[in-house]
């Protein structure tokens, strides 16, 4: 198992971007991405997270795990980042609070068509969706 | 409801969403506490402002770039409107709009623009004997060399044909005319096409323009003073003055009047005897063309003949004639006793003979009266005889098919080259009066005249001597073995009846 720590944009001033994108390739061939809690996620850390999957990846599509629970915000700059995920063959998000939700959806509408994508309250469930997608 | 009790995330959502909708989309709710629905609220609302923003700059650089694009294709239709497309000089428009603009600053004081109008003097010919590329190709070098001719600052316009314009700011005469000098020795430069150089020349009008003066006359005055330079002599600058106005209107009356002439039979045709200089039989009639006007009376061919060349009349006008001289003839031969062996002299101009219908006109006219062809003579000047194009060898070789003659007119006067003598087309040569003179009293003319009939005569040509005015001339001429000759010797031009007074007394 890897586990990278991405840190946040250096040059942030905002207080709220205080965390790291957590990047993981779990022994059951999914990639776990962890949204930091209490930070705003923008374009630099997300670039830098996209890097390590596509580095995981190693040529092939895989399926990712995104927990974004607790996250204060997803930028656009961030967002985009996501919209533009190549290695990926489908993207659960999962989160608990109804903040969570609103900000997966967000991301779920940029979505590119072509990869499948859902939002969860439970990482189970995520998980066992997933799986059809490894 | 108790406002001790209330969210103060609340509070903050309105404050933000107000902000929001008086348009500072940078607006974010501060996103804090639980993470309850209330702060899911706040966070949609984050995200719906950031996508709004995003959309606004997108569309505002969307607009920005469009608009760009819309301003550079308005310049560019702008620059089309305003140049030549052929040239890339300034066009029409854009001289007009220059002019305008310097006739607006004379009235506050400065110095006014002048004019220069000019014309290649012999671009039609290359157009018609070369083709319309290389007539855009002479085009193109002009249009270069003009505008290395001028001053930083002129403007030179193409404004339509061959027809170019440069206008010199705050200028005068003296400015004026050393421009217009300049021009005269560029194009005065030879014009390499292919394996040909053309010469074209040019002549320039100058106006310069007076206070108060419009656009469209100063334009029609340079244009006026181009038309007298051309009329004058070619490779000249001609300055406009007032009197030119009146001789200009002349000319456009005349050419109407000329027109309608053709038309209303206003032409006459005289009639002047060639007659065989060893027997005085009458051999032949030259017909010269005389314009019988309604006010100015009769007008000798000098007066209008020129114009008639330079507006095309002279192809319609030399139909006239031919068919006149023609139906003439049938007459005369018609009359028994009248004439018996008699041919009819007809003159053509270059401009008829690189007509392509010539050949068909000739036909139709001698089918139509019934002349056979040998009976009609050609005569042609020199230097097409010499010069003459593709075009114009197809038209004589044409001529010859249908057995009419063809004479060369005034030999003598303009190609000095006696080895093509012998390779023209033609049946008979007129020697000119120029030479004719003196004959009679000076014994090195006489040599000189008998070397020349011994050169035609060598080339198998016949010799017709015209400007025939003693009885001393026409006895030498014959003495030298000139077959035949017409001048005041013999008869002035005359109208038909006289002439046919004058075949009773022959």
């Amino acid at each position: 198992m890897s586990n990278q720590q991405i840190a946040p944009h250096q040059g942030a001033t905002d207080l709220g971007s205080a965390g790291t994108i957590e990047v993981e390739l779990a022994d059951d061939g999914i990639v776990e991405v962890v949204l930091p809690v209490c930070s705003e996620v923008r374009a630099p850390e997300a670039q830098a997270a996209a890097a390590v999957v596509r580095a995981m990846s190693d040529g092939r599509k895989r399926p990712v795990l995104m927990t974004l629970t607790g996250v204060l915000d997803i930028n656009d700059g961030a967002r985009a980042v996501y919209a533009a995920a190549e290695t990926v063959s489908a993207f659960a998000l999962v989160g608990e609070t109804p903040v969570d939700r609103v900000l997966a959806h967000f991301l779920l509408r940029a979505t590119p068509e072509s990869i499948p994508a859902r939002f969860f309250a439970s990482e189970a469930a995520a998980r066992e969706w997933l799986a059809g997608y490894l | 409801m108790n406002p001790e009790s209330q969210d103060p995330r609340l509070l903050a959502l309105v404050e933000g969403v107000i902000r929001i909708a008086d348009g500072d989309l940078s607006t974010r709710i501060p996103l804090s506490g639980p993470r309850d629905e209330v702060a899911a609220v706040i966070a949609g609302i984050n995200l719906m402002a950031d996508d709004l923003q995003a959309v606004y700059r997108e569309l505002e650089e969307r607009v920005e770039t469009r608009t760009a694009m819309l301003r550079e294709a308005q310049i560019e239709l702008e620059r089309m409107a305003l140049t030549d497309p052929l040239t890339q000089l300034a066009n029409r428009t854009a001289l007009n709009r220059k002019l305008s603009h310097e006739l607006a600053e004379t009235a506050h004081g400065e110095l006014p623009p002048a004019l220069l109008v000019l014309d290649l003097d012999s671009f039609k010919g290359v157009n018609d004997r070369l083709g319309h590329s290389a007539g855009d190709d002479v085009l193109r070098i002009t249009a270069k060399r003009l505008a290395d001719a001028v001053r930083e600052g002129d403007v030179v316009a193409r404004l339509g044909g061959d027809e170019f314009a440069v206008m010199l700011p705050k200028s005068n005469v003296v400015q004026a005319r050393g421009v217009a000098k300049r021009i005269l020795r560029a194009l005065a430069e030879s014009i390499e096409i292919g394996d040909l150089r053309i010469v074209c020349g040019t002549s320039i009008g100058l106006r310069v323009a007076e206070p108060g003066q419009s656009v469209d006359e100063l334009v029609m005055e340079a244009d006026t003073a181009m038309y007298a330079a051309k009329a004058e002599k070619r490779n000249t600058v001609r300055v406009f003055e007032p009197a030119l106005l009146h001789a200009r209107r002349l000319q456009g009356q005349m050419i109407t009047e000329l027109r309608e002439a053709i038309r209303t039979d206003q032409l006459v045709l005289y009639y002047q005897p060639v007659v065989e200089l060893s027997s005085g039989r009458f051999e032949g009639a030259e017909a010269l063309v005389r314009w019988n006007h309604p006010e100015r009376g009769l007008l000798m061919p000098d007066n209008f003949i020129p114009l008639a060349e330079e507006t095309g009349l002279i192809v319609e006008l030399g139909d006239w004639v031919l068919r006149e001289a023609l139906r003439q003839l049938r007459s005369w031969l018609d009359t028994p006793g009248l004439v018996d062996d008699f041919s009819m002299r007809v003159n053509i101009s270059p401009t008829e003979l690189r007509s392509l219908e010539l050949i068909e006109r000739v036909r139709d006219a001698l089918a139509e009266t019934g002349v056979d062809a040998s009976k009609l003579v050609i005569e042609l000047t020199e230097s097409v005889a010499v010069n003459g194009s593709d075009l114009d060898r197809y038209s004589l070789s044409g001529l010859r098919h249908l057995g009419v003659q063809l004479e060369i007119d005034d030999f003598g006067t303009g190609y000095s080259s006696i080895s093509y003598l012998r390779n023209l087309p033609v049946h008979v040569v007129k020697i000119d009066r120029s030479l004719i003179e003196g004959l009679g009293t000076d014994d090195g003319q006489r040599d000189f005249v008998a070397a020349v009939l011994q050169l035609i005569h060598a080339c198998g040509m016949e010799a017709v001597a015209e400007g025939i005015e003693t009885a001393e001339q026409a006895a030498e001429l014959s003495w030298l073995g000139c077959a035949s000759g017409q001048g005041y010797y013999f008869s002035r031009p005359v109208p038909p009846a006289d002439f046919v007074r004058l075949l009773g007394r022959a």
